[in-house]
């Protein structure tokens, strides 16, 4: 164990690496019974050789548009909108919205075109994505259960829509356990300007074990994870403090451990110093993109201001440095072993918008968010290829819902449940194609018998992983619980 | 284990294989169809049903694949793979390579290869030619192929209570209470003698963690110590009750309710809109803790308050209040689809009902029948038409948004003397902030009235003087008078903000509300939503209550005219009801010895776990019943018993290899040693350094501080919601509750396991993460606490100070070494720094040793 390791909890940000040996490799020795991985759930339950089959990718990126981005105005090109623009809109059946009364069809904000060999329509605003198209497979009838922000969006992100049951990036952690000692394998990096609809539970461990909660990172910001060092203001805690302040914690604790032999939990819980230690070292280090060459900050859009730039008014420069950011941060992190990364753009609702739920006015939100989105996650994509990582990575893009095709109060548009899209890329889905298409409004699947669910996405990107989705199951309440439910199926088209 | 085994692989399935085997083994010659038929029938379809029918056949309702087992068609014509058997060829039939778990793609069942048996009858049909009568489903064989779970008479806590008397054991001397020689009986059969008795120090603080949830001072300790000396029976008893007596055991055990009951103190899980009222019943919850309310009427008043009479208005007040029980709930009140809204909230409802208080899983019933236990979903729709019969959301709170149903609470004349005062204080603040407002307006009028004529001065300059056309933006006056402007239209938008949010406080200001529900004015019987679907109905399923915990004379189903709640709590309380009494004092065993009997205190059902100790626990529940259901005299009990105080350690025990038989300590052959849960270290942080406040009761909310909640509708309070700072030294069982995840200024219980706020849970969980760590060594909350704790270690020199801050934090006198290594640790730290006074390094050093002591293991878990 390097020195550098056994920094306990606070030095690191004052006096950078410790070259004195911290109380924790003396204790280190004395409790070999516990693995210290135990802690960070390095061992998932598939881990080691248990997969169901061969994976062929070992991460996920989830990126997460919340307040519900509109399909219409992005992906889902419908050249049918362009000719009824502005008449009113007739689908031939009730409708039944949200918030508002349908109004006029309204034509994709902005104009699309083809890109890449595959040759996907794209819309103006996401063009950066134009590069990478022949890399994503998209998925056009993806339906949801409800128009309402909370469960779409729980839906989405635990595969029920109504709370008590573990994220995804959960369920990947407990299968697959960590590629890293010292990081936790599922990381969040949430919106700066607030949590989304369901807060926490979006990444909640549930039933799980604790270790499989998402850990929040808030890259640029001023604590970028809770706690992992005393407050700024907190001057008096000097390092040489700290660190005697642990030993005689280590020694407090051996002493009591000694009377109380066989007791895993005390153990376990003098580990957790250690690993919190580690963490501070390799937190520090991945979030750190200062280093990173000035062509990659500039593939990700990063502005010469950093985070603290201008965003009075919604702007593309300021979402394209919010986003951009987050999509580094999960490079570095990805690189560095952490199993699952969930990036959100948008908060929950509140005035000034500042996210994706654009009832009043599509272009003023979208366009700002769409490009930053299109910028970070086009880098992502880049940056995984040239790493050699894009073929063991998936990406996925999801929302909680769609819009509508007509217009609410002539600018805006309301929550569509019934259809929507999603994209994935890399970790085995074959690029440039689409799969299953909405119907020609983009108002529900073409094929309204088979449409996609959040239980096929969630099961093709287990597939993907090496899992099962069906055998993957822990016992809770007198079930056993799967994040696919009773539901779900490999989406074959969509894989190399 | 066995018991997953058993359900998985019926002994009988397994005999018919063998035997069938048997047969094929010799030579079983094809031909007749009537023969092929009864083969079909008696070796063969039993296995499709049993390992195939749950996914593809129509009685379980799916066909994954697209493939369905239920007839010949159905894998003749096969799923989305093509044919599922090609009759008289193994070699070639999807089934046979499924089965056969060669292929990693395609392996069935997806949950375990079948036994070798199994596959070799699966694989002797379809080579003989795969014989099957079944020309196309029949729905006859679909009600019979549901896989059968097991009769309400055979599951154990469904039975009659059993009380016997305890049995007699070797060691007469050793129990102190009847229920000790149940355990003892356990131990003494399997040889083993229980752990020495605990030191004084440790039942002193095991005794006041687990009844009030707040450490002993070192006096409380020392009390106690010299009365044990003298008698500890005595002791322990004199103590409990005056524990028992104190508010502090209110606060500490409606905590543990609360979880069962999802409390917070918002509504969704969306906006967090905020439940001003819901307070009242968490004070609801303390108070019948303290006044040790018998069960019964706890439960009667919860489930049905606002149908009982009252003697008073005090009386008729808490029981409005108590229906909070029912009233609070993650409900998504934005949800537009309002019949599902409805059924959403009363399946939490039932839900709730039998997960606290009948130990059942009957949320489970709510698509389609238990898949493992007794329970249909018919007799989920009865129980539900009772809740749909009563009123719980209640109008519009804003558009779309659903309100929920706040009812005026009668109060005493005293009461109305300071409400008529708290109301009129309302007023003259809406009046202030009204008169504010219109000073700006008029101030704004004035302004622009100004700049307007400024504007036409200058335009009548610029006339002039054509040249200077950039006159406005350079004109000093002009731009001052601007600036007043939006200072003043600055004030008429704050004014605006609070005047909403005064508006939105108002009824909550000069009215007392509770949360709560109400009778329908008609009752009505539920229709069985098809899966779940509130939209797809199908029976009406008549109201009643479960049928599975019946007995002789249980009434039924609740009488005509009313929703029924008040009988159905009067069907769960029936000292006859096998459930109730057992779930409760299963509770409160696990509440005191850290462990329940029933180690799945949620679950009574086939899936949960059987009871350690069956006898005592029908004696717990027995007593409980004849002794007035008091809670109180329960735990009484509990902790005078020798089993309870017993040590954490047994020595002797584990010499014996007590650990490789009992691991987990079910025969309680010593004590369970328990990490403090979330809120009793927050608490016990705060107690031992001083800064605990004891102010009790009332709403925790911070809604009247500007910024808190936004000036949209429906209101909102924001994440990072601001807290007045007395909030944050109570108790935590006063912190405010969100749904969303914590307030900002609130993630301290979080990180220590506190449980989902959405989901009613009496197992809590308790890990070690090194989140919990970080939080430990960083948190400004701690760090204060160490400081606080420093600062209150008293007078005289360094070693008696050392002395009296660990005896403060581990409630046990502290040992020489440990002094000397404080003071080591001491003067090492403050000869380091050499760029500060030596006092304030001195000081810094003491903090250090203060947090260093509050986040020990030592003190983080109780022996």
């Amino acid at each position: 164990m390097s020195a550098s390791q056994d920094c306990p909890i606070s030095a690191v940000r004052a006096s950078g690496f410790s070259s004195r040996r911290g109380f924790l490799a003396g204790l280190a020795g004395t409790f070999p019974g516990l693995a210290l991985t135990d802690l960070l759930g390095r061992d998932g339950v598939l881990s080691g050789g248990h997969l169901h089959h061969p994976p062929r990718a070992k991460r996920v990126v989830q990126l997460f548009m919340a307040g519900a981005a509109s399909h219409v105005d992005l992906f889902d090109y419908k050249p049918r909108l362009e000719k009824e623009h502005g008449k009113q809109w007739d689908p031939g059946e009730g409708v039944e919205l949200f918030q508002s009364t349908p109004g006029a069809s309204m034509k994709s904000v902005w104009d699309f075109r083809p890109h890449g060999k595959c040759g996907k329509a794209l819309s103006e605003i996401v063009s950066p994505l134009g590069e990478v198209a022949d890399e994503i497979a998209f998925v056009h009838n993806v339906v949801g259960k409800t128009g309402v922000h909370s469960q779409g969006t729980l839906l989405q992100t635990t595969g029920f829509n109504r709370p008590g049951f573990p994220s995804a990036g959960s369920w990947v952690s407990h299968a697959l356990g960590s590629e890293n000692d010292n990081l936790p394998s599922f990381v969040v990096l949430p919106d700066h300007r607030g949590l989304a609809s369901n807060g926490t539970k979006n990444w909640s461990s549930m039933f799980l074990p604790a270790e499989h909660q998402g850990t929040v990172i808030r890259p640029g910001g001023e604590t970028p994870i809770d706690d992992l060092f005393p407050r700024k203001n907190a001057e008096y805690i000097t390092p040489a403090a700290d660190r005697a302040g642990l030993e005689l914690l280590g020694r407090l604790n051996a002493g009591y451990a000694a009377e109380r032999a066989g007791d895993s939990r005390l153990n376990a819980r003098i580990r957790s110093y250690e690993l919190a230690a580690r963490m501070q070292l390799s937190a520090t280090e991945a979030l750190d993109v200062s280093k990173e060459p000035q062509h990659i900050k500039d593939l990700y859009g990063l502005a010469p201001e950093g985070p603290g730039v201008d965003d009075t008014t919604i702007n593309a420069k300021a979402e394209t440095e919010f986003f951009g950011r987050k999509c580094l941060v999960a490079r570095r992190l990805l690189e560095r072993g952490v199993r699952f990364v969930q990036i959100w753009s948008g908060n929950d609702n509140g005035f000034p918008r500042r996210n994706w739920d654009s009832h009043e006015d599509v272009k003023r939100d979208h366009g700002p968010l769409a490009r930053g989105m299109a910028v970070g996650a086009a880098a992502l994509i880049k940056d995984l290829k040239q790493r050699g990582m894009l073929d063991d990575t998936i990406i996925l893009w999801t929302t909680e819902f769609g819009r509508m095709p007509c217009a609410q109060r002539g600018v805006g548009r309301d929550h569509n449940p019934f259809v929507f899209t999603n994209w994935l890329c890399g970790g085995g889905v074959r690029g440039g194609v689409t799969h299953g298409e909405s119907d020609l409004w983009g108002y529900k699947p073409l094929d309204r018998e088979h449409p996609t669910q959040v239980y096929d996405i969630h099961a093709t990107i287990l597939h993907l992983l090496g899992i099962d989705h069906e055998r993957l199951t822990v016992r809770h309440d007198s079930l056993d619980r799967r994040l696919t439910d009773v539901h779900g199926h490999v989406i074959r088209e969509i894989l190399a | 284990m066995n018991r997953h085994f058993d359900r998985r692989w019926p002994l009988r399935s397994i005999l018919s294989a063998f035997s069938a085997a048997a047969l094929l083994s010799g030579a079983m010659a094809a031909g007749n169809p009537d023969d092929e038929a009864a083969y079909f029938r008696s070796r063969i379809e039993p296995l499709l049903k049993t390992h195939c029918f749950e996914c593809h056949s129509h009685a379980g309702g799916k066909a994954k694949g697209g493939l369905v087992l239920d007839s010949r068609s159905g894998w003749t014509k096969g799923g989305d793979s093509g044919p599922a058997i090609a009759p008289g060829k193994p070699g070639e039939s999807l089934l046979a390579r499924a089965i056969g778990y060669a292929d990693a793609d395609l392996q069935m069942p997806p949950d375990g290869k079948l036994p070798p048996e199994t596959i070799a009858l699966l694989r002797d049909w379809i080579a003989r030619g795969a014989p099957d009568p079944r020309e196309s489903f029949s729905p006859e064989d679909a009600g019979k192929s549901r896989p059968a779970v097991p009769a309400a008479a055979e599951l154990w806590s469904f039975q009659p209570l059993k009380p016997v008397a305890p049995p007699e054991v070797r060691d007469a001397g050793w129990p102190r209470d009847p229920f000790d020689r149940f355990l003892l009986a356990k131990l003494e059969s399997e040889g083993i003698t229980p752990a020495p008795d605990a030191d004084a120090w440790t039942l002193a603080r095991r005794l006041y963690l687990v009844l009030t949830g707040l450490p002993p001072t070192p006096e409380q300790s020392d009390a106690f110590r010299a009365a044990h000396e003298r008698d500890p029976d005595a002791a322990v008893a004199d103590l409990a009750d005056r524990l028992l007596a104190s508010p502090a055991f209110g606060e500490k055990w409606a905590r543990h309710w609360l979880d069962l009951t999802a409390y917070a103190d918002t509504i969704g899980l969306g906006r967090a809109i905020p439940a001003p009222e819901a307070w009242r019943y968490r004070d609801y919850a303390i108070g019948a803790f303290s006044g040790d309310q018998p069960f019964p009427e706890f439960v009667r008043e919860q489930l049905a308050g606002d149908l009982l009479e009252s003697s008073d208005a005090a009386m008729r007040a808490r029981r409005i209040v108590a229906t909070g029980f029912l009233a609070i709930g993650p409900w998504e009140l934005v949800n537009g689809d309002k019949a599902q809204l409805r059924m959403d909230v009363i399946d939490r409802q039932v839900q709730r009902t039998g997960q606290a208080l009948l130990g059942m899983t009957l949320g489970c019933a709510r698509c389609h029948d238990h898949k493992f236990d007794p329970v249909t979903q018919a007799e989920y729709y009865g129980l539900a038409g009772i809740f749909y019969s009563t009123v719980t959301l209640n109008g519009r709170l804003n558009g779309v948004f659903s309100a929920i149903e706040e009812r005026p609470l009668p109060e005493t004349p005293e009461q109305l003397v300071a409400r008529a005062e708290a109301a009129r204080v309302f007023q003259k603040e809406v009046s202030e902030a009204e008169s504010r407002r219109s000073d700006a307006r008029a101030e704004a009028k004035a302004l622009e009235e100004k700049i307007a004529a400024r504007k036409a001065e200058l335009a009548t300059a610029s006339t002039t003087a054509p040249a200077n056309s950039g006159a406005e933006t350079a004109d000093t006056a002009l731009s001052e008078l601007q600036k007043q402007l939006d200072e003043a239209n600055g004030r008429v938008r704050e004014g605006d903000g609070r005047l909403k949010v005064l508006a939105y406080l108002r009824p909550h200001r000069i009215e007392a509300l509770a949360m709560s529900v109400s009778e329908m004015p008609e009752p009505e019987d539920c229709r069985i939503n098809i899966r779940g679907n509130a939209r797809q109905l199908g029976e009406v399923a008549p109201r009643g209550f479960p049928r599975g915990p019946a007995w002789d004379g249980a009434p039924v189903a609740p009488s005509a005219g009313q929703s029924g709640r008040r009988e159905l709590a009067d069907w769960i309380v029936d000292p006859k009801n096998p459930l109730a009494a057992r779930v409760w004092v299963n509770r409160v065993w696990r509440q005191v010895f850290g462990e329940g009997l029933v180690r799945t205190a949620d679950n009574f059902g086939f899936r949960g776990e059987a009871p350690s100790h069956p006898e005592l626990l029908d004696r717990l529940a027995a007593d409980f019943i004849a002794d007035g259901w008091s809670t109180k005299r329960l735990i009484r009990r509990l902790v005078a018993t020798r089993a309870w105080r017993q040590a954490a350690v047994n020595p002797a025990a584990v010499a014996s290899g007590i650990e490789a038989r009992d691991p987990e300590n079910r025969w309680l052959w010593r004590a369970n040693r328990r990490r403090l849960d979330a809120e009793t270290i927050r608490d016990a942080m705060l107690a031992v350094s001083g800064m605990l406040s004891r102010e009790a009761g009332g709403s925790s909310l911070p809604l009247e501080i500007p910024g808190n909640l936004n000036t949209g509708k429906p209101e909102s309070v924001g994440d990072g919601a601001r807290f007045p700072e007395s909030l944050s030294r109570r108790r935590s069982v006063y912190l405010p509750v969100k749904r969303k995840g914590p307030f900002d200024a609130m993630d301290f219980l979080a990180v220590f396991d506190l449980p989902d706020t959405n989901q009613e849970n009496g197992q809590r969980s308790l890990t070690a993460v090194p989140t919990q760590a970080l939080t430990l060594a960083n948190s400004p909350f701690v760090v204060e606490c160490g400081r606080a704790l420093a600062g209150r270690a008293g007078g005289g020199d360094d070693r008696e100070r050392a002395a009296a801050l660990v005896r403060r934090v581990f409630a046990r006198p502290a040992e020489p070494e440990e002094i000397d290594a404080a003071l080591a640790f001491l003067d090492e730290l403050s000869q380091n720094p050499a760029d500060r006074p030596a006092d304030e390094a001195r000081d810094e050093a003491w903090a250090r040793l203060g947090q260093s002591c509050l986040i020990a293991n030592e003190f983080l878990f109780r022996d």
